[in-house]
């Protein structure tokens, strides 16, 4: 009895096997035939949200893991990406040194003077604020006593030259004196001169003395220097701090350059002698 | 038997659930380890009833043709059973010889039937396709394992409970 109930059990645990093939062939049939796209919409619509949750989740764990497996290749690429950053900073650097120097290219070109000729420099360093080092010399031309402008903007005056660079002294050295003239700064007055005087550089500023104390000069004027060493008319700056000491014959005060001698990058050398 | 059905219904839902994160994430069926492992525990008819349906559904929610899942599952229980004709059950590491090539022929046939049943052709089976299938179908084996020693020891303490 108890033999013929294993047998029975035996041959019972075949069924499932018949079943569910059976039941899949037929499943085939129905969707070969194309009965059971009524049936597969019906039951998406239930059963997609629990697909669509858990590939969600799976997705974001696969992504957590394939970062954590190409680390290093993402350190790589980071690195790599580091290397392009520089170089592209490094690139919008020298454009913008472009920049500036198509800027005062092209100022020089509409401001000078055609009876001078001038050699392009840039500047390499400030020597104690108050001369800075050019990266022209006496190969370029350059000779001592030649003037740095910009523009019309007078900058300085060639103090030393070597074979490829050159010193050029500032206003603002204390070794500096120089003959000007201040005209008026407003636009309705005469552009006559309203008073000579004589500039010299100081641990203060580039100081102006000398001023007529009815000359009529105010904060703001327009120094022009005119000085036998300079021989040209160039502008200087505005003057400020104007003293108002009635006792004095003459008036004094400080000079604001037109050009902030530290930001500037580049310069013309007007050279003295052509030949 | 109401609350037995409902338990049945959550289960499938938790089970298409993990079907459907196992498949997105590494085209791995929990589907099959689940139905070889309840299929001596169940009654057949309670376990073709089960798998019949849970098998439409994995169909549907992976875009197989219907039936693929099931004709897949029914050669590997054969393939099963008649392995178990000539290796003893009863020898632990060499019973699980059988699940081990049936969870692999699952595997194999669910490749070569859905693209069969949906385009007509064959995919071509490589080499690393198939190295692919025997780690997977290593690890449900491994998993099979796992559960069938889990459920022994759990009988065990209910018994001496008892």
């Amino acid at each position: 009895m108890v033999l013929g109930s294993n047998n029975t059990t035996k041959d019972r645990n075949w069924l499932p096997v018949l079943v569910t093939f059976v039941l899949s062939i037929f499943l085939i049939i129905i969707s070969s035939i194309g009965w059971s796209s009524g049936l597969r919409s019906a039951l998406s619509y239930i059963l997609d949200p629990i697909y669509i949750t858990s590939s969600n989740i799976a997705i974001s764990i696969n992504e957590y893991i394939s970062t954590l497996t190409n680390i290093s290749e993402f350190r790589n690429e980071y690195n790599q990406m580091k290397m392009e950053l520089a170089q592209y900073k490094i690139d919008i650097v020298n454009y913008q040194s472009l920049k500036n120097e198509n800027y005062d290219l092209k100022t020089q070109l509409e401001l000078q003077n055609s009876e001078y000729v001038y050699v392009y420099g840039k500047i390499l360093d400030h020597m104690e604020s108050e001369s800075l080092i050019i990266n022209v010399g006496l190969q370029d031309g350059v000779t001592k006593g030649d003037i740095a402008v910009l523009g019309s903007t007078f900058i300085g005056i060639v103090v030393e030259c070597n074979q490829y660079t050159s010193s050029v002294r500032l206003p603002i050295s204390k070794s500096s004196f120089l003959e000007t003239y201040i005209i008026s700064a407003d636009e309705t007055d005469s552009r006559n001169i309203l008073s000579r005087a004589v500039i010299n550089g100081s641990s203060d500023g580039i100081r102006i003395e000398n001023i007529g104390m009815n000359s009529g000069v105010k904060n703001g004027d327009i120094v022009i220097v005119n000085d036998s060493k300079v021989g040209d008319n160039l502008v200087l700056g505005h003057i400020v701090g104007l003293s108002e000491d009635p006792a004095t014959t003459t008036r004094s005060g400080y000079v604001s350059p037109v050009i902030d001698y530290y930001d500037l990058l580049n310069l013309f050398i007007r050279l003295k002698d052509v030949d | 038997m109401l609350i037995n059905i409902l338990m049945i219904i959550i289960g499938i839902v938790i089970l298409l659930a993990f079907e459907s994160f196992f498949s997105t994430l590494c085209a791995f069926s929990v589907a099959i380890i689940i139905a070889l492992t309840l299929l001596e525990k169940w009654d057949w008819k309670k376990w073709s009833i089960v798998v019949f349906f849970t098998s439409i559904f994995i169909d549907i929610i992976l875009y197989r043709s219907l039936g693929v899942t099931l004709l897949s599952i029914s050669l590997s229980v054969l393939t099963l059973y008649t392995l178990f004709l000539v290796i003893p059950k009863k020898q632990i590491l060499l019973s699980y010889i059988p699940y081990f090539l049936s969870v692999l022929l699952f595997y194999i046939l669910l490749w070569v039937l859905s693209s069969f049943l949906e385009d007509g052709v064959f995919e071509v089976f490589s080499f690393q396709v198939f190295l692919n299938y025997l780690f997977k179908s290593l690890l449900s084996t491994i998993l099979i394992f796992v559960v069938n020693i889990l459920n022994s020891r759990f009988r065990t303490e209910k018994r001496i409970s008892i």
